[in-house]
Formats: C-alpha cells, sequence, structure tokens
C-alpha cells in the first residue's frame, strides 16, 4: 500500500466535499439523533516499513434505519473503518483515534467488555465471503444459537435453536427446519451469506455493518441479497453501513453515499445526487467504471482457430447416475474475435474451457484447432498447439510463482520462443511495456504488486509465448471496478495491436460487454444463448439471459420492464419514494442510465 | 461406511503381505544371515549343519520356506530360531508393558503437547511464549537414553523417588505399575510433548488469522468461547491424525530406547534383542504387528477426521 495522504487539518476539510466546520458528519441534520457518530476517525499501523495510516481522519453518521453506503476501491481504508468501530482492529496493533459514539456510548475508549456486549447483539457484521467467515466445522444452526446464547444467558438450548430456524425462515431459506442442521459447505453461496445475515439478526441489533457482502457472489445470488438486505428496511428498524467498492450495488439500496478513497471520505450525499452530480473526480472515475460501453457490433469473423463441437461432460458421483457438466456445447472461437462465455458457478463455464485447454478428457465431442482434432492429440503433439493458446486465470496472485521474479516468470515463455542471453531481459521489459508495466517492475516478487499489477503480469506471461488465443477465465472479477475497467481496456488495446483472440469467461453481463464481440450464455452445462453482444443486450431471447442482465446492478434500470416479471422480488423503483432512485437517466452514468 | 472399510482391509492384506515379504528378503541378504550355521552350534560338523538345514527346511526354495513361515505365524505356532520358544506366546507377554508404556505416555504427550501449544499461542511473543519455545526445543533435542538414564539416576537411584525400572502388572499392583511406569512415560513423552505443542501453536496462530474467529468475535462472543469452540476445534484435526500414527509406532514396538533403558520387557526390546541375533520368525512377527498397529490406527484416525470435520468424507 503507497503512504496515503496525511490529514492536515483534524476535520475533514481538506477533502472536497467536507462541511465547514470541525468535526461535523456529513448528512447529519440538526434535528436528527444519530445511531452512529463518527468524528475525525483516524487509524493507523506499524508495519516492517514503518507507520502506515489507513484511516486518515473520517466523519460519518448513521441515523436509525438509515442505509449508508461506504464506497471506495480496496486499500481506501473502509473496511479498517468498519472493523474498527467494532473494536476488531485493535488486536492487530491498530492505533486508533478520534471518537464513535454509538446510541450515546464511545466505542473508541470502551474496554474489550464492553464492546462484546455490543457486538453481535447492537453492532452486527456481514462480511464478504460466507464461506471462509463461517465455521466449517460446525453446523449453521449452533453458529446462530451460540450467538443468541451469548447475548441472552436466560435462553435454552432448545429455544435459541428454535429462534435459529425463525431466523432462517426469515432470511428466505426454504425448508429452515433441515437447513439449520447444515454445515456451511452443504449450502449454496447464496445460502450461506443469508445465514450470515440471519445471524447478524438474531439479537435485533440496531445497526448491521455489511462489509462487502456480496462480492464473492454471482450476480443473479448478488441481486437475491440485495433484495434481502432491501426487504430489511421494512421488516426491522436496524439501520444498515454498507461497505462496498461497487457503487453499481448500492445504487438503489442506500439513502446515501459516503466515497471513500486514500483514508479520507471524498466526497458524499443522497444517494440521486452522487449518482448524477458527482463532483469529485474520483467519485466520478468510480461511476465511469461502472457505465457499461456499448455493446460491440459483432466483426466479421475470422477462420476458425478454436473450436468444441457436442461436448459432454459427466461426472461420475456416488450413488447417482452421474452429473452432466457439460451437455452438447458446441461453440467457435474465431480468428481475432472475443467470445465471452457467461453464466453463475456451476453453469459448466470451467469444466468447458478445461476441455477446450485439453486439460481434461470430455466424455464425447470434438475440440479442434485450426480445423485439425486434437481431443486425442497425445501431450507431444499439444505442445505447438499450447503455445498458440495460453491463459490468463482469475486469482493472478495464485497463479504466479510467489518464489519467482516477474523477470524470470516472464523468461520461461520467452525461451520456449528460443530468446536467449542477452535478449531476454529487453524482450521481457518490452512484454511489461505492452501491458502498461514500467521496467522497475521485472525485479519485483508477485506478492510486492497489487491486484491489478499482477493481473497486468499475467497477461503478460501469457503473450511471452506470443499466442494466437488467450483463454481469459474470470480475468478481472478479483479486481476492483476501476482496475476491471483498466484491465479489459488493456485487453481491447492488445487485440488492436496484434488480432488476438480471446475467449472470456465471466459471470457478470457487465464485464463483457465492452469487450465481446460474441455472447454465449452458459446455464447448467448447456448454451442457452449465443448471439453478438449488440444483439443480445438489445433483445435477449433466452429467459435466463433477461434474467441475468437483469440481475447486472448496473443495467438493472435499463431492464426495469423486463425484469418486472422475474422470479424474485425486485422493486423496479427501488424501495424509496418516486424521485429517490436513480431511476430518470442522467449525464454521469453514460449509456446504461440515459437509455432508462 | 462399509464400502469404506472393506477398502481399507483390502488395502491393509496389502500392506500386511509387501512388508513381511520384504523383512523376510532382508534377512536372507544380510552376511552371516544362514540360521542353520548359528543353530547347529559352535563347532558342529558340516554334517549337523546340514541336518538342521534338513530340519528346518531352510533347503527349500525361498518362497516355500517363506510360505509356511507364514503359514506358522498365523496359526500361532511359529518358534524362534534361536531359542525355539513360540514367539506369539513371548510377545503376548512383553505386550502389557509395551501398551502401558504407548497408552501412558501417548495422554501425557497429548495433554501437555496441546497445553503448551496453546498457552504458546496465546502468548505468543510474549516471554512465556518464548519460554516455552526453548523448552520445547530442549525437550525435542535431548536423547532418549541421556534423558532415561538422568532419571534413574537422580529420581530413582540418588533421591530415591521412584523404582530403578522393571514392569509390575497393573492388575497385581495398581500402584506399583504406576510408580513404574511413570519415568518412562515421561522420557518418552518429552520429545513429543515439545513436537506437538510446536505443532499446535502454529495451528492455532494460522487459525487465528481465519475470517470465521472474526465472525466469533463479532459475534459478541467470549475469548474464551471463541478459542474453544473456533479456534482449537479446528486446529486439533491435524494433531489427531499426528498422535495415531505416532501411538501406533510406539504400540508395535517403537519405544525400544526406553524399554531397554527402564528395562520394562517390552515388545520393542524383545524386537531389538531378536535382530541381534538375526532370528527371523520374532521380527517378522513384531513387524506385522506394527504394521497392523498402523493400518488399524489409521483406519480409526481417518474415522475420527470424518467425525471432527464434516467437509471429509470416508471414500479415499
Amino acid at each position: 500500500m503507497s503512504d496515503p495522504p496525511r490529514s492536515e487539518s483534524p476535520d475533514t476539510r481538506g477533502s472536497q466535499q467536507a462541511p465547514p466546520g470541525t468535526g461535523t458528519p456529513p448528512g447529519t441534520g440538526a434535528h436528527d439523533d444519530p445511531l452512529l457518530d463518527v468524528r475525525d476517525l483516524r487509524v493507523s499501523f506499524d508495519t516492517d516499513a514503518g507507520e502506515v495510516r489507513a484511516v486518515a481522519g473520517v466523519s460519518l453518521c448513521v441515523r436509525r434505519g438509515e442505509i449508508v453506503a461506504l464506497v471506495g476501491e480496496s486499500g481506501s481504508g473502509k473496511s479498517v473503518t468498519a472493523l474498527t468501530l467494532t473494536g476488531l482492529t485493535r488486536r492487530l496493533g491498530a492505533r486508533i483515534e478520534g471518537s464513535a459514539t454509538f446510541e450515546g456510548q464511545e466505542l473508541l475508549a470502551a474496554s474489550e467488555a464492553q464492546l462484546r456486549r455490543l457486538r453481535g447483539a447492537r453492532i452486527a457484521m456481514v462480511f464478504q465471503d460466507p464461506l471462509s467467515s463461517l465455521n466449517p466445522v460446525t453446523r449453521v444452526g449452533a453458529q446462530i444459537a451460540e450467538q443468541i446464547r451469548a447475548h441472552e444467558p436466560r435462553v435454552s438450548g432448545a429455544q435459541a435453536a428454535g429462534r435459529a430456524v425463525a431466523l432462517l425462515d426469515r432470511v428466505g431459506i426454504a425448508e429452515a427446519a433441515r437447513r439449520v442442521r447444515s454445515y456451511p459447505h452443504e449450502l449454496s453461496g447464496g445460502m450461506r451469506q443469508r445465514v450470515m445475515i440471519a445471524m447478524a439478526l438474531s439479537c435485533d441489533p440496531s445497526l448491521l455493518i455489511a462489509d462487502e457482502p456480496t462480492t464473492a457472489l454471482d450476480v443473479t445470488t448478488q441481486a437475491q441479497i440485495l433484495a434481502q438486505l432491501r426487504a430489511l428496511r421494512a421488516h426491522s428498524d436496524a439501520a444498515i453501513l454498507l461497505v462496498t467498492h461497487d457503487i453499481g450495488v448500492v445504487a438503489d439500496l442506500a439513502d446515501r453515499i459516503l466515497v471513500m478513497h486514500a483514508g479520507r471520505i471524498v466526497e458524499h450525499g443522497r444517494t440521486r445526487e452522487i449518482l448524477h452530480a458527482a463532483r469529485h473526480p474520483y467519485t466520478q472515475t468510480l461511476l465511469a467504471a461502472h457505465s457499461g460501453a456499448p455493446a460491440r457490433a459483432p466483426r466479421a469473423p475470422g477462420p476458425a482457430l478454436l473450436a468444441a463441437d457436442a461436448l459432454e461432460v459427466r461426472f461420475r458421483a456416488r450413488r447417482r447416475t452421474g452429473v452432466h457438466a457439460l451437455h452438447g456445447v458446441s461453440l467457435t472461437l474465431g480468428e481475432g474475435e472475443t467470445l465471452a462465455v457467461v453464466g453463475e458457478s456451476g453453469a459448466g463455464k470451467t469444466t468447458l474451457i478445461r476441455c477446450l485447454m485439453r486439460l481434461m478428457d470430455p466424455t464425447s465431442g470434438i475440440v479442434s484447432f485450426r480445423g485439425a482434432d486434437i481431443t486425442n492429440a497425445s501431450r507431444r503433439q499439444l505442445l505447438p498447439v499450447r503455445r498458440e493458446l495460453q491463459m490468463v486465470f482469475q486469482d493472478a496472485h495464485a497463479s504466479l510463482n510467489p518464489r519467482r521474479r516477474v523477470q524470470s516468470i516472464l523468461q520461461t515463455g520467452l525461451q520456449l520462443r528460443g530468446v536467449r542471453g542477452a535478449q531476454l531481459r529487453p524482450r521481457a521489459r518490452e512484454l511489461l511495456a505492452r501491458v502498461g508495466l514500467g521496467e522497475e517492475h521485472l525485479e519485483r516478487y508477485p506478492h510486492e504488486l497489487s491486484g491489478g499489477q499482477r493481473q497486468r503480469v499475467g497477461i503478460a506471461r501469457a503473450l511471452s509465448c506470443e499466442p494466437r488465443a488467450i483463454v481469459l477465465d474470470e480475468p478481472v472479477s478479483a479486481l476492483d471496478a476501476p482496475l476491471r475497467a483498466q484491465v479489459l481496456d488493456l485487453l481491447v488495446r492488445l487485440q488492436a495491436q496484434s488480432g488476438l483472440s480471446y475467449l472470456l469467461v465471466a459471470h457478470d453481463l457487465a464485464v463483457v460487454r465492452r469487450v465481446a464481440d460474441r455472447i454465449a450464455v452458459m446455464r447448467a452445462g448447456e448454451v442457452v444463448e449465443l448471439a453478438g453482444a449488440e444483439e443480445l443486450f438489445a433483445a435477449p431471447r433466452h429467459p435466463y439471459t433477461r434474467e441475468l442482465l437483469a440481475a447486472s446492478p448496473d443495467l438493472s434500470r435499463e431492464l426495469a420492464g423486463i425484469g418486472a416479471g422475474l422470479s424474485w422480488e425486485m422493486p423496479a423503483a427501488g424501495p424509496s419514494p418516486a424521485g429517490e432512485g436513480p431511476a430518470t437517466g442522467g449525464a454521469p452514468l453514460g449509456g446504461v442510465r440515459s437509455t432508462g | 461406511m462399509a464400502r469404506f472399510l472393506a477398502r481399507r482391509l483390502l488395502g491393509a492384506a496389502a500392506v500386511l503381505f509387501a512388508v513381511s515379504v520384504l523383512t523376510f528378503l532382508i534377512f536372507q541378504v544380510i552376511p552371516g544371515g544362514d540360521p542353520a550355521l548359528r543353530m547347529a552350534g559352535r563347532e558342529a560338523t558340516p554334517q549337523t549343519v546340514h541336518d538342521v538345514r534338513r530340519a528346518w527346511g531352510f533347503d527349500r526354495p525361498l518362497y516355500e520356506q517363506y510360505a509356511t513361515t507364514m503359514e506358522k505365524i498365523l496359526d500361532g505356532s511359529v518358534v524362534s530360531y534361536s531359542q525355539q520358544i513360540n514367539v506369539e506366546q513371548e510377545i503376548a507377554r512383553d505386550l502389557p508393558p509395551t501398551l502401558s508404556l504407548a497408552l501412558g505416555a501417548g495422554l501425557i504427550w497429548l495433554l501437555f503437547g496441546v497445553l503448551f501449544g496453546v498457552l504458546g499461542a496465546v502468548r505468543a511473543g510474549r516471554a512465556s511464549d518464548r519460554a516455552l519455545t526453548v523448552l520445547a526445543l530442549l525437550g525435542v533435542s535431548t536423547p532418549i537414553f541421556f534423558l532415561g538414564a538422568l532419571m534413574l539416576y537422580y529420581l530413582g537411584y540418588r533421591w530415591g523417588l521412584l523404582p530403578l525400572g522393571g514392569y509390575v502388572p497393573l492388575t497385581r499392583d495398581p500402584w506399583g505399575w504406576f510408580t513404574h511406569m511413570l519415568m518412562p512415560w515421561l522420557a518418552l513423552s518429552i520429545a513429543s510433548i515439545g513436537i506437538y505443542s510446536r505443532v499446535l501453536r502454529a495451528g492455532i496462530l494460522d487459525t487465528l488469522g481465519e475470517d470465521y474467529v472474526r465472525t466469533a468475535r463479532a459475534k459478541g462472543l467470549s475469548e474464551r468461547r471463541v478459542l474453544v469452540h473456533h479456534v482449537l476445534r479446528n486446529s486439533l484435526i491435524p494433531i489427531v491424525s499426528l498422535w495415531g500414527l505416532d501411538l501406533a509406532a510406539v504400540i508395535g514396538g517403537g519405544a525400544i530406547v526406553v524399554e531397554s533403558v527402564f528395562d520394562l520387557h517390552g515388545v520393542g526390546q524383545y524386537a531389538a534383542e531378536s535382530i541381534a541375533r538375526l532370528d527371523v520368525p520374532p521380527v517378522l512377527v513384531v513387524t506385522l504387528l506394527v504394521a497392523c498397529a498402523v493400518v488399524v490406527l489409521g483406519v480409526l484416525v481417518d474415522i475420527l477426521y470424518a467425525l471432527l470435520d464434516p467437509r471429509i468424507r470416508l471414500s479415499a
């Protein structure tokens, strides 16, 4: 993390949108009694590299029953702010200054015992990854009951278990009485996050802090969880502090938005004001990253490069007849085109690319490369194919060798192409320049790079073999919105330079919108719709495609008419009275909103 | 479950067969391994040696010798070459001290390993953690024979607190059994306590960084409950497999040194003496016993694993 700028004054005057007057938290109405009132919060950590200031003077307030979104990219200090309020950064050695009052009690000076009584009871939290946030070896019902009994010692075990069932039922989990006995790994991602929400609600808190509650989820699941949070407002008077990097997510959920950058609030206001009249350049970047560029009209596809013909993959499962992972999938990637494959997790996207890359064998069907059948090619026969067919992975951190410098990562591919000796370094430098990185990055290890830089190195590594096609497996889903846009733009530029073909796999239609020529929508192992990007966005034919489009937060309003008929509740005009939601078109959001 | 057990049983049979063949063959290639020469006595005539060889079947082909030996082992009639005493009866006699040693020491090192591991993790980086680190290192690096000798000299001889070795059956005199076993237990446990506490300490520190521990704290649970129900429960899982396999090794006679130092007449000691005499049948039986113990405890550990961690299914 680079050193965030220090605050010169004790209030937030230095930032553009801060109100005048020391410590008046943004958005505080004079007549309102704030539930949470944070003033000039500063948090820093001592690291080997010296003191790192994560939060540099944040003031904010949340009123009863209100939904406030704290938006910013990773490293902006938003999660640290949220965790500090409940004292969870204390044991990380954080140095904390400022004040934060909650229901009249000072949080920052509270003892651990006082905080413990608040945590889970008055202030509940929901975290990003519901799988890792739930104890893997304990049944979910027991995890909920445990929290109830920690705060209400008079409740018996049986009563707490009964309340756990009622809570699961309340957050929309079917067969709650059976599900309380499930372990986290037996539930879907959406159900797990519902369990987390049920747990958070178990003691009827007055403040719910949700830290990136939908980031780890599929778009359709994300829509369900957001609807759940929206429904919360109708049934309880809990306020929600929603921490997220995705301004699209909060657009029709939050009453107010606070934009955080480099440890401070740079802009704040009512949701509609921020979305339509953002003044701070950083907010504008966040919004711009979200406006999907108009979908591309398909270019005339070149000759077929990589093709799948009637691919079938069946996994044998115990005591069952077998799981159909792919069912008659046929598609062709032409020279120089970008074909996107979109679907939720479990749709068979990964199985498909593993078959295409010949990393696994299909049960039946044919994989061909440049017209030659490679379905049964030997490892040796595949070597030249592999060089022309490279891959970029979702998690650049996990897919780059942590013990090798960038230079040595890039050299392997170069050496395969016969580059030797003194030529290696300049060629590696050239590769880095193509992905927009400087020579100084050659000597770094992957962990010394930021997420966006790592993904660039992943792309440079793929380019080092001079491939004709690159299979991109969720290349930007681990990145924040602004970085996402940068990496996608980079991919488009590289394609324009060298005529590469991309097979882009993603779960989010919004991501592929700006780069794909054609889009294949997958569900349950089948391609349900395959069409040009423009055509697909303008007139989706399959109901599932419409569902995906409606679930994509950016596009929900554009498609409000279609979304109304969907299976889950998706209020077309948002939860608040008309005029609150950004339904009427506004310039800052570009094409998406203006067509609404 | 039945399928899992059947599969593991088949695997166990294969393991036992391989182990027995290997052990049998090793003694064929050891120099001076010809049992007939030793059994015939010091000044034997070639005729005597020949007779012995014929009588014991050492002139038969190897596979036939192996088959006969295994047959005898299975029906319990195998005798040692050197003393011609029934091997299985000998082992039955030596098993109680070995089992006493293994189970007692196993409990001690598990208990103290966990205790010190938790203490070290909770106080990580502080003086008490450093002290425990040094102690663990000292325990791991002290040879058992040296530690045993020290204990015998001070606790047994100089101060007369504990008996100087030997074994008293539990059924005859429980207190005597306990006092006789105390020193061997400690001597055998010290190194393992060191290892277990370090492994657990590292595991706990890893688990403390997990998201679900943060969730547990965010739920407002007491620190003790977080530690016991969320951290320890998860970090103990790898300890279970370590413990099962270590215990198997000791039961199968792995504590040769401790048994010899404290003169317990256990299985390990019996194995050591038999190896010194190049006596194939006892060594073979003891080896099979170790293999059995490892296989059985391995299965138990896997079952326990599946009980402790619902994500694991009994299928492998």
